[in-house]
Order: structure tokens, then sequence, then C-alpha cells
């Protein structure tokens, strides 16, 4: 199993980690992990974006098919919903 | 050291500025007040954001502006609403909004519609406007307006804010990623849990968001600023391009999404087979009878055709499922569970083809999906 160290953080940039994990890893399961670990608010939707390549990544790939790479930086940002109330 | 006589004597140059409502703006170059009082811009929502964005296009002088919003002014939107006032609580905020934009700037035609998107707002409608401003609070309610916009072939562009973060993505008919193709697990579930197990719509409390009038602005204005560059037919953001911007630390960054080949919202209603009717006038059999080969009318919404009940037969219903919100799924007689049965395609023998349109839920101005032999056709109603 191939195994990856990439760098992830948030989108203000209040936390960050490097991680290896495997590149069968989803995105969705990065998402997930990075809710859990960092305490996110549960009741928001987060993405995943690719640093380098100004992407978003989707959730239902792997790593490896969302072309993450060693190295990659991540950051994972809000996908917020407020505007009518 | 060289100096420069001129040969020619220059002539007299005329600064002649006009000082109306709109002279400053005129001075910018690439301004051109024509376009923008000639554009049509469809705001569907007026809340925070919407408000915010109202207020920009009356300000500029934006022609043609069309409200849609089902809900009342609530003193909690005060602290974010410019164009509400103590007063109007109670009142709808698209009629509201509508009033105020008008003792903004009385050059402009601002028409409201107080109702949803789901049930009032035909397509042809939305055809009507250069693009679309979605300023909800719901992903429900901006996979509506997605689906539409695309449908009727027209670009829109969204927005949505929490307390310190605001985005704003443009969206285009022909090409790129829609709404939908970037929405994930998790958005989807909220869309379903609309949905009881029966199907039949829930009514779910709003998610109270904590948000400001600074956010809320800051969003708006650049919102309105890629309308202002549709309009004047500039460089703006790239089809599914979204605009992410924070607040703390603040930053300003754009980035791609990717368009999903087989995403079921990218399909658009044209041409179109012109019906003169409203949906009163007009039953489905005779529509089906308009077209020619026409065997089904294929809707974008449920009919909750019937109910059935296990000891007392099938009670008919015939109306649009989400007119039905609420319903009990106990039988009025025996009390007993019964199951909704819906349909969302109507053939010329069915009871319900001698119902109107309008019985069924069509609003004005709709396309409808007409299946033939030889494939599908759009028919729009011009009324």
């Amino acid at each position: 199993m191939a195994t990856i160290t990439i760098k992830i953080m948030t989108h203000d940039r209040s936390r960050c980690a490097e991680v290896t994990l495997p590149d069968s890893f989803t995105v969705g399961d990065l998402v997930f992990q990075c809710q859990k670990r960092w305490q996110l608010d549960h009741s928001e939707i987060f993405a995943v974006r690719d640093m380098g390549q100004n992407s978003r990544l989707e959730e239902n790939d792997s790593l490896s098919t969302a072309g993450v790479r060693s190295g990659t930086e991540l950051q994972i940002f809000p996908l917020v919903e407020g505007g009518c109330q | 050291m060289n100096t420069i006589t001129p040969t020619a004597s220059l002539p007299e140059l005329s600064f002649e500025l006009r000082e109306d409502r709109y002279s400053r703006q005129r001075l910018i170059v690439s301004w051109d007040q024509e376009k923008v009082a000639q554009a049509r811009i469809l705001v569907a929502g007026a809340g925070a954001l919407g408000n915010e964005v109202l207020k920009n296009l009356a300000l500029i002088g934006v022609g043609h502006i069309l409200i849609i919003d089902f809900d009342r002014v609530e003193v909690s939107n005060l602290s974010r609403s410019v164009l509400f006032r103590e007063d109007d609580v109670g009142q709808p905020k698209a009629v509201t909004a509508a009033k105020a934009l008008q003792r903004l700037n009385p050059d402009i035609c601002v028409t409201a519609i107080d109702g949803d998107l789901e049930c009032d707002l035909g397509l042809g409608r939305i055809r009507e406007f250069d693009l679309a401003l979605g300023c909800l609070d719901s992903i429900h309610a901006r996979w509506l307006l997605n689906r539409a916009c695309r449908h009727a072939g027209r670009p829109w562009i969204n927005a949505g804010i929490s307390a310190s973060v605001g985005e704003v993505c443009t969206y285009v008919p022909e090409f790129g990623p829609c709404y939908e193709c970037g929405m994930t697990q998790q958005m989807w579930q909220q869309i379903h849990q609309r949905r009881s197990c029966m199907l039949l719509p829930r009514k779910l409390p709003s998610r109270t968001i904590p948000t400001t009038s600074v956010i809320a602005s800051l969003t708006a204005a650049l919102q309105v600023n890629e309308a202002l560059k549709w309009i004047h037919g500039e460089q703006h953001l790239s089809a599914g391009e979204m605009l992410l911007l924070s607040l703390n630390p603040y930053t300003l960054s754009s980035f791609n999404t990717a368009a999903k080949l087989d995403c079921l919202a990218h399909e658009i209603y044209s041409p179109t087979i012109s019906v003169d009717a409203m949906p009163t006038e007009i039953s489905v059999a005779e529509l089906l009878a308009r077209v020619s080969d026409a065997t089904a009318l294929q809707l974008d919404f449920d009919v909750l055709e019937s109910w059935l009940c296990p000891n007392c037969g099938e009670e008919p219903v015939g109306r649009r499922l989400s007119a039905e919100l609420g319903k009990q799924l106990l039988c009025l007689q025996c009390k007993s569970e019964r199951t909704p049965r819906l349909i969302h395609e109507i053939n010329s023998s069915d009871w319900l083809a001698g119902q109107s349109l309008a019985a069924i839920g069509v609003p004005a101005r709709a396309i409808l999906r007409v299946l033939t032999s030889s494939g599908t056709q759009y028919v729009e109603l011009t009324r």
C-alpha cells in the first residue's frame, strides 16, 4: 500500500498538520478526519482544495485519483450557506 | 536639454460633465450607463445578502430588477438589512425591499414576487432576465435556483456567508460545472432530509447561521461587481470558479471546480414551442394536443395523485406534492396509515389530464417537457 505525506490546513490557518496517509484514502475521508480531530463545526459542510493546482477536489476521489502527491498542500474550507435570513 | 515645441495649437477641449445621479460612475473608463440601465437582473432572496445586493443594484441604476422571496421581515433581520425598518416587521420581504428600492432610485423598474422559487417562478420568467443572483440561505434553495437557471439557459451568481467567510461563484448554462456538480454527500443529505420516508415534504426549521452586516456587505459587493462585469461584457470569473473571502485572517482567493459529465441539471430547455395560455386556461390534455405525437407531460416535480388507504380505498388529490406540506399520513376516515401515490408523468388518458395545469401546480410562464414519439419537446406558456 502506497503512502503519501501531505500538508493540510484550515482556510483560516488556525490548524495545520503534516500527515502520512494511504493514497487510497478518499478526499471525503480526509474531510471527516479533519472535522473530527480538529473539532470543526459539524453543522458546516467542508471541501478541500489543492493549493498548488488551485482546484477543488472531488470528495469521492481517492487522494491518488485526485492527483495528490507527497508534498502537496491542501486546504479545507467551508461551503457556506447563509445569506437570506 | 531638448525642448518640445508644439507644431500646432491644440483645439480647445470641452469637458462637459453631465451632473446627474450617475455622473461619477460615468467617469469610469469602461462604464456604460446605458448597458446598466438596460440590464435585467433577478434576485432570489431578500435577506442579509439580498438587501446589500439590491441596494447596490438600485444605486448604480440597474434598470429592471425582479425580487423573489417567500419570507416575512423579522426583528432579527434588522441588524443586517439596510432596506427594512422596524415598521416593516411582519411584511413580505420581497415587496418591502421593492418599495425601498423604488424610493432609493425612482428611475428603475422593480417588481416583486412574494412566493417561492419552487412553485411560483416559471422558467420562461427567468429567461426574461440577463442573469440571476442567488442570495439564499439553504442548499435546497440554491439547488432549485441552479436547476432553474441551467434549464432556462441563464447564468447565475451564487453567494453565501457565515460569520467570517463569504463565497461568490458564477455558473454558466452552456459549459462548465454547475452548483449541483460541486454538491457533497452531506449537501445531498440535507436536501433528502426535507422529505419523509414516504417522500412527503417536511417543514424543517431553517438553520440559524451566525453572521453580520459586515460580511454580508463585502460578499454582496463582490457578487454585484461580478454582475457588473457580465453587464459590461468584461472578463469575469470563469464558470464554476469560486471566490473565497475570509475576514480572519484577511484573504481573498479563487479556485476552480470540475464539471460532472453525468450531472442531471445540465439540460437546457430549448428550443421551445410557444403556447399562448396561462396555466389556469389550459388542461394537460389540451397542452398535449398542441404538440404533434405527444405521449406524456413530464413534470420537474412530483404530483400527489392520490392517497391509498387499506380500508377506505383511493382518495384522489391531483396537486403538487410541495403544496401538501404537513398533511397527515393517517386516513381522515378510519385513521389507518395511508400511502401517497406520486407521479411526475401524465399522459392524455390519465384522469389528471383533465385538470388545468394550474391545478397540478404549474406556475405562469412555465417551460414544460413533453415526451413525444420522436423525443422531448419543450413547451413554453407565454403567460
